[in-house]
């Protein structure tokens, strides 16, 4: 059975086409987000199945998850993320029982039972300072990519105190430092430190290992070993992080 | 005349206005509140259009029970403010009651001269005018932002005075209160208004705090020590004595024990709808419904012979549904204790159109919703109740009542919202998840709830989504 599953994010449409006989991804997409979700999506769907070399009625079912999940009119069937990174991560590491997901508009902390089932979970539900949005904001202050963030946290001798807990204020005091000289590394170090421990903070202090982090930040080097400092532990980033929830989507779109 | 309810269903604003018109309009004549002074009296039964047309704008956004009960319990609602207006008109003496839930309206209405509200319910203005309103544009002026609990509405409501004639004595419970109510009432105040203050006690753990060997237990179980009952008696023969100031009247015991006797009969009434409400399956009544009936218990709504008769017109319309297994809600939805009440009452509308429905409640006023006790000397019986309050006790007492209702209502999660800038104890919501994991291993969830969920809503959405992928699985173990 060959099904698909489209994470629509704020930042980017992920799309996975899954062959579940083979239990195998047969075909990945990842492009920014639009403001006409559905043509976008469908657009990008075609993409997909195009390289894959599949038409749209090989595709069994769909799953569509994400912010956009409920304006795809072609969707089988809608799963919220945060089902759908659980399955996504189990799929690709079955023995994980805490899943940190961090992406452009919210930060999420899952715990997994011992059926790789969500059972309990934890989502940043006001402010920015816990997300992606956080991390660009500041890359756009420090006029460099988001991709270009770990290389500069690499770098970093001693990581910047930042204290404010709003992305607005952070941001002041992103130009305070600057304006005191203060290496860029340290700053985005320190921006690394105190997006981890908002983060943290929604696990309420228990943060049952293995823990596995994934979404689109998890992409940028520093992260992980942020939020290990902060929880006291162990966080391994999943591969191919950004498409953990698209992969989520498909497999349950195939158990249907 | 007769009218029959169509099938039970929830309906637009829009929906109700062409079904309004199928209502005999006579029967609806008969809806009439203030009866006891018929030169006051009015029906007030409208289209549910008008109050949106009016401004009441966030009502284009709700769905309703269809019932003719429910239009009364809607339209009784939403004419307190010309209600209290006609009774000062008739002479009555307007009472603000602020912090206490439940008790001194009891004594207000024993006198015959009185009437209570809570001005403080004006904190829902700025949901109901969809923020048209510019209450909270007022007490930002005042130095009262955003970092201060919804209920900085009230100052501004006192200080434009368009949502609720000015009281004539303002009785406001203090000590046992968080910061930010006691910070509104207290700018009130120094508005010029004129209050009687009263001091609700904290009801400590007595094993830990007290060494006291007297102790009484209250009806909610708990138990304190035997002189903070004579203190809070003392403490409402104070108020007693201002009320009857106040109405040029002696409040008396048999004054007490009839008042005590009516707000037993409506905490009769809304305890039954709650138990068919909460309990049954298929679902008889929608959960925004029943937070207004749980609301009028405390309040009365201005007029509690009228609050009795609305309350047994919505209870005759559960019952019957029940008896014929009627639902409003399509599915078998998820079953969810909620804690708190919410700042915005499309929430309650959104948990049921994700397929949810509340089993059972804590909003904050459980002990508004017990007995009080009559074979005991009135203000004895009500200081009992005082002392009952969730909200002066520790959360782990709260988180008790919640696991309470969760089991007994069969509830399959907890849902905790929050209010952004409201709390009386900041550390509540973790400290009742991590007691309901814990004693029931059921999943709770805490969300925060804005004036208006409309900018959030796909947060939420999302939320209520998972927690509910959550439970059928749970469910699925289950099978």
């Amino acid at each position: 059975m060959i099904t698909c599953g489209i994470d629509i994010g704020s930042r980017t449409t992920k799309v996975v086409l899954y062959d579940s006989n083979r239990a195998k991804v047969i075909g990945a997409l990842v492009a920014d987000s639009q403001l006409d979700r559905s043509d976008n999506v469908q657009r990008l769907f075609d993409r997909a199945l195009k390289a894959a070399k599949f038409r749209r009625k090989d595709v069994d079912r769909v799953v569509t998850t994400g912010y956009g999940r409920e304006s795809i009119p072609f969707a089988d069937q809608t799963v919220t993320e945060i089902t759908c990174h659980a399955v996504g991560v189990c799929h690709l590491l079955p023995e994980t029982r805490s899943i940190i997901e961090i992406g452009g508009q919210d930060s999420k902390v899952i715990r997994i039972d011992g059926q790789g089932k969500v059972s309990d979970f934890a989502m940043n539900d006001r402010c920015a300072a816990g997300t992606g949005r956080f991390l660009e904001s500041v890359a756009r202050l420090l006029d460099v990519k988001m991709d270009g963030l770990g290389g500069l946290a690499r770098r970093a001798k001693k990581a910047a105190t930042i204290s404010s807990m709003c992305v607005v204020f952070a941001e002041s005091e992103v130009i305070g430092l600057l304006a005191r000289k203060v290496p860029r590394g340290d700053i985005v170090a320190g921006i690394q430190r105190s997006l981890a421990t908002r983060v943290i903070s929604l696990t309420g202090g228990k943060l049952t290992p293995p823990v596995v982090f994934t979404g689109g930040v998890a992409m940028i080097s520093g992260m992980a070993g942020a939020l290990a400092r902060e929880a006291h532990g162990k966080v391994k980033v999943v591969k191919q992080p950004v498409l953990t929830g698209a992969l989520g989507a498909a497999i349950l779109a195939a158990r249907g | 005349m007769k009218y029959e309810d169509p099938a039970p269903a929830r309906i637009s604003l829009a929906e109700w206005d062409r079904l309004f018109g199928k209502i005999p309009k006579r029967m609806m004549d008969d809806f009439r509140y203030i009866r006891e002074i018929p030169k006051a009296s009015r029906s007030y039964m409208v289209r549910l259009s008008r109050h949106f047309r009016t401004g009441d704008r966030r009502l284009g956004s709700l769905l309703y029970d269809n019932s003719l009960a429910s239009l009364r319990l809607w339209n009784f609602l939403l004419t307190e403010e010309p209600r209290l207006a006609d009774w000062r008109a008739a002479g009555r003496k307007i009472f603000g009651v602020m912090k206490d839930l439940g008790t001194i309206p009891v004594m207000v209405y024993s006198s015959r001269k009185g009437v209570a509200f809570y001005p403080d319910g004006a904190w829902w203005v700025p949901c109901f005018k969809e923020m048209g309103d510019e209450l909270f544009k007022i007490a930002d002026a005042e130095g009262v932002g955003d970092d201060c609990c919804p209920v900085r509405a009230t100052l501004g409501a006192f200080i434009n005075g368009r949502h609720f004639p000015i009281p004539d004595l303002n009785i406001a419970g203090v000590g046992s209160c968080c910061n930010d109510f006691s910070a509104v009432m207290q700018r009130i105040a120094g508005l010029g208004h004129r209050f009687l203050w009263w001091e609700l006690p904290y009801r400590k753990d007595p094993k830990r705090w007290y060494h006291a060997k007297d102790f009484i237990t209250l009806p909610n179980g708990e138990k304190c020590p035997a002189n903070l009952l004579q203190f809070t008696m003392r403490q409402l023969e104070r108020v007693r004595r201002g009320i009857g100031e106040e109405t040029g009247e002696t409040i008396t015991d048999a004054m007490l024990s009839r008042g005590i006797h009516k707000a037993n009969r409506m905490r009769r009434i809304v305890a039954r709808l709650r138990s068919l409400a909460y309990g049954t399956v298929p679902v008889p009544a929608a959960a925004l419904e029943l937070l207004i009936c749980e609301m009028i218990v405390i309040h009365f709504c201005s007029d509690s012979d009228e609050a009795i008769r609305v309350l047994e017109h919505f209870l005759n319309t559960v019952q019957r549904r029940a008896a014929l297994k009627q639902g409003i809600l399509p599915g078998n939805p998820y079953r969810v204790t909620w804690v708190n009440p919410v700042a915005d009452l499309r929430m309650m509308n959104l948990l049921e159109d994700m397929g949810g429905c509340v089993a059972g409640t804590e909003y904050l006023f459980s002990h508004a919703l017990e007995l009080i006790p009559e074979e005991r000397p009135p203000i004895e019986a009500l200081a009992l109740m005082v002392l009952s309050d969730p909200m002066i006790g520790s959360s782990e007492y709260r988180a008790r009542r919640v696991l309470e209702e969760a089991r007994k209502n069969r509830a399959e999660g907890v849902i905790i919202s929050r209010i952004p800038g409201a709390s009386h104890c900041a550390f509540e919501g973790s400290v009742i998840a991590d007691i309901v994991k814990k004693r029931a291993g059921l999943p709770v969830m805490e969300v925060t709830v804005p004036s208006l969920i409309d900018a959030g809503s796909m947060k939420l959405r999302t939320q209520l989504q998972a927690f509910f992928e959550m439970l059928d699985f749970r469910r699925g173990k289950r099978r």
